[in-house]
């Protein structure tokens, strides 16, 4: 005879949200998590069965340390509970976040939808209080209230740059934050690339801040275009833009068509070849404002700093990164400089 | 059946991918057996499995590596859910002590080569309270045979 003891249900509780993996990674609020009816399971497995077993409104799945088994276990939790699963994404989670709720093609809709993180409780414990998730693909009796839209709305320009479309300054910051964890935890790597525009003031003096304008637009293009999708490109100031290149192990196997570079190739090897494509690209812009005088004079110089090597943290790549981009101006412009030992070396970049 | 209860039906969680040699033993096992079975891609589908099937007659079969994931929860999620886990020691790569470790301590059992599951699923049945379809039939076959002799006795008693 089997000692199987009875079990007893989990308690049903309409609204009650499950919470798996490390919350204190994607809630700024974490604390206050025991305020809402929510039951938190740091081990995946043992989340799979309390939802297989309990009555769960809403899923919340911690995407951060999940890599490559996160489908596995999002296919096991829609196997075992019909809850509403919503990714708390990283930002540099996002892009997968989207993939795995859109369902698109051939792939399957592992999640119903996703929150980019850091955010607080409510917005996962309390949908009703907060504004919801960010659900791909929602029905009409779904849509977002006025309130919701007016938020994410608000979201959107704290996190993007006015002018040409890039994400700004704060963004960048706080994502190259959470990649550079991601990147100690799994020993990864990081590059940051600080450049801007050689003689921008003067093509604003002569040409008129339209012109300008014109110009940063352009930059924002070619190089939204020369880097991979998860890579971050933003506007930092000025005609000041930083890139964060980074390694994500996921996608190693993944087969992007308009992946331009190996991703096998080592930093800052990588980031020095995208920089030195956008700067021909760049080179060879048109830019009709700057009349026939235009084509082939703008250049950029940059700074290049990578993680482990150059630094820790963002604010010492960005200081590293801002030295060398000082150092090209320096030498002549028109180049981009490593972070070095004794001295900066140059990028390969032809003139 | 015994008690027609499908609650006491056994069955096995087959962990793992079709061209793994015990998959296709332990299918065979339960074809023989009759024993329902429930394919598994990963541990993670396997303990969605148990737990649905919570106080069932379960026993999950796999390679150690995969069972073991996570810390190794499965061993402990399926004791509690009175399921038993049977665990193959992969031939080609030396088990992680840590692993071995957490299986034994979680009551799974270990087994070294392919071959010896039928001993293991033999014992689970032993010990545990469910039967077997096969066993359940030859039991009613008993039942219907005594039925068939006390109706005959009763009937000649009658004539009597």
């Amino acid at each position: 005879m089997s000692n199987a003891p009875d079990l007893p249900p989990l308690q049903e509780t309409p609204g009650k949200v499950l919470l798996i993996g490390d919350i204190r990674k994607v809630f700024l609020d974490a604390d206050a998590v025991g305020r809402y009816a929510c039951e938190v399971r740091e081990n995946v497995l043992d989340a799979i069965d309390a939802a297989a077993r309990g009555a769960f409104e809403t899923i919340g799945v911690v995407m951060n340390g999940a890599s490559g088994r996160l489908p596995a276990i999002l296919r096991a939790l829609r196997k075992g509970t019909n809850a509403r699963i919503i990714l708390l994404a990283q930002m540099y989670d996002e892009p997968i976040a989207r993939r795995l709720t859109a369902g698109e093609a051939s792939e399957e809709r592992l999640a119903d939808a996703y929150v980019v993180c850091p955010t607080e409780v409510t917005r996962v414990c309390a949908p009703n209080r907060a504004p919801d998730a960010q659900t791909p693909g929602r029905d009409a009796a779904a849509a977002p209230t006025q309130l919701e839209k007016t938020i994410r709305h608000l979201e959107r320009l704290a996190t993007t740059d006015d002018l040409t479309g890039l994400r700004n300054r704060r963004y960048v910051l706080e994502f190259a934050r959470q990649v550079l964890d991601y990147a100690r935890r799994d020993d990864g790597r990081v590059t940051l690339l600080v450049f801007d525009i050689d003689n921008f003031k003067h093509y604003n003096d002569t040409y008129g801040h339209l012109t300008g304008d014109e110009i940063l637009k352009q930059a924002a293009l070619l190089m939204r275009r020369c880097c991979r999708p998860h890579d971050v490109v933003a506007r930092i100031g000025g005609d000041e833009f930083a890139v964060v290149f980074w390694e994500d192990p996921r996608r190693r196997n993944d087969d992007f068509e308009d992946d331009r570079r190996s991703p096998d190739a080592e930093h800052p090897v990588e980031a020095i070849e995208v920089a030195t494509r956008f700067q021909q690209v760049f080179g060879h812009a048109e830019l009709h404002l700057l009349g026939p005088a235009g084509e082939g004079v703008l250049t950029i110089s940059g700074g290049l700093a990578s993680f482990p090597r150059d630094g820790e943290t963002v604010e010492e790549l960005l200081g590293r990164a801002d030295e060398a981009l000082l150092d090209a101006k320096r030498s002549g412009k028109n180049r981009i400089y490593l972070v070095g030992e004794a001295q900066n070396h140059r990028a390969d970049v032809p003139q | 059946m015994v008690a027609g209860d499908s609650q006491l039906q056994p069955g096995v969680v087959v962990v793992g991918g079709k061209r793994a040699r015990f998959v296709a033993e332990a299918l065979e096992l339960a074809e023989e057996y009759e024993l329902d079975v429930i394919r598994c891609a990963d541990v993670y589908a396997a303990v969605a499995e148990v737990a649905m099937g919570a106080g069932r007659c379960l026993m999950v079969i796999g390679a150690l590596g995969e069972l073991a994931r996570e810390q190794g929860r499965l061993f402990a999620l399926a004791e509690t859910g009175g399921a038993r886990c049977c665990c193959l020691l992969d031939e080609t790569e030396s088990a992680e002590r840590q692993q071995v470790l957490l299986a034994v301590r979680g009551g799974a059992c270990l087994v070294g080569q392919v071959e010896e599951l039928r001993n293991a699923v033999d014992t689970w049945l032993a010990a545990s309270r469910c039967r077997a379809k096969r066993d359940d039939d030859f039991l009613n076959e008993d039942c219907r045979a005594t039925e068939a002799e006390i109706s005959a006795l009763l009937g000649q008693e009658k004539d009597e």
